[in-house]
């Protein structure tokens, strides 16, 4: 068995009564509320979103090959080193053709000096 | 970041705010879902008009998303807070409506259905709304906040920005002038004795 004590207050009863009456947000006043909210997240939202750093893209295949070499620099010296390689081998200055064939084909037959044709020098030495 | 609605209802209204600012869009839901029904009721019962009041409650809320980022948490607690501004927004609109002239203030609203069995309690609600209505701004924020909101006196000074002792005498006497204007209608109310 409960017991309430008497209300000593005699304005519990008013109190009482206008705390139980609680006004009911009403769907309206809920909507409006809740755009509000959005509305504010989202110009928080683009003010304060730093600016997306653009992802490094990969190098390609040819982008690695320029680096290595050192780079567009490098690729000119490159081209140019390539043309000037077909140019000589397709018209090559006539002294070009004697120097090179004098470095690769030799003087002629007196350049070569056979210092021992009867094998004499390696008879003396007791070889053979 | 996003969390499960279910954890965000049991969620402290700080966290809440923190994932508000931080783009939760649930967080909102939940806030007002837990909040407005108290802001409301404190605006209503200052202004007596539910107009009134819920552009207040809106205007409230609408400073609680604006300030969510910079919000320290442990400093205050958000329900104190939103009492303050409700009770500033409420205080400035009364203080409007004097400068407009006793007559057209509306009248309290009683817009309840009132079912025979609550007549009784409909009317002593509505007598005590409207004589909170003739009593300063100040006396009648104090009573609404101990009585109706039923805060302790500490929280009351915090949200009213006095010292516990000017809540202590605030409510008291707001409390007599409500019983002296009250008296007149006990019997009418349902007092006997």
């Amino acid at each position: 068995m409960t017991h309430t004590p008497p209300e000593t207050d005699p304005l519990e009863a008013h109190f009482r009564a206008l705390r139980e009456d609680v006004p009911t947000p009403d769907d309206a006043l809920m909507a409006r509320i809740l755009a509000d909210a959005d509305a504010v997240q989202a110009d928080r939202d683009a003010m304060t979103a730093p600016a997306l750093p653009q992802a490094a893209k990969p190098d390609t295949l040819i982008t690695q090959i320029i680096k290595t070499i050192g780079g567009w620099p490098g690729l000119a010296g490159l081209a140019t080193a390539g043309i000037a390689g077909v140019w000589i081998g397709v018209s090559a200055p006539a002294t070009l053709m004697q120097t090179s064939e004098l470095l690769l084909l030799g003087a002629g037959d007196d350049a070569i000096v056979d210092m021992d044709p009867g094998y004499a020098f390696v008879g003396l030495e007791g070889g053979l | 970041m996003t969390m499960p609605f279910d954890d965000l209802q049991a969620a402290p209204l700080e966290s809440l705010l923190v994932l508000y600012a931080n783009g939760d869009p649930s967080a909102s839901r939940v806030l007002t879902a837990r909040l407005l029904p108290r802001v409301l009721a404190h605006a209503q019962r200052l202004l007596a008009n539910r107009a009134e009041a819920e552009d207040v409650a809106q205007e409230a809320m609408l400073r609680l998303w604006k300030v969510a980022p910079d919000w320290r948490t442990g400093e205050a607690k958000v329900t104190t807070w939103l009492y303050r501004v409700t009770g500033n927004l409420c205080t400035d609109r009364l203080r409007r409506r004097r400068g407009v002239g006793l007559d057209e203030v509306p009248e309290p609203e009683d817009t309840r259905p009132s079912p025979a069995d609550d007549m009784q309690n409909d009317a002593r609600a509505s007598a005590l709304q409207s004589a909170l209505g003739r009593l300063p701004e100040r006396q009648a924020q104090a009573v609404i906040l101990r009585h109706i909101e039923e805060l302790g006196n500490p929280e009351i000074a915090e949200i009213m920005d006095i010292s516990v002792e000017a809540v202590e005498s605030l409510v008291a006497r707001g409390k007599r002038a409500l019983s002296a204007d009250l008296a007149g209608r006990r019997e009418e109310l349902g007092y006997n004795e």
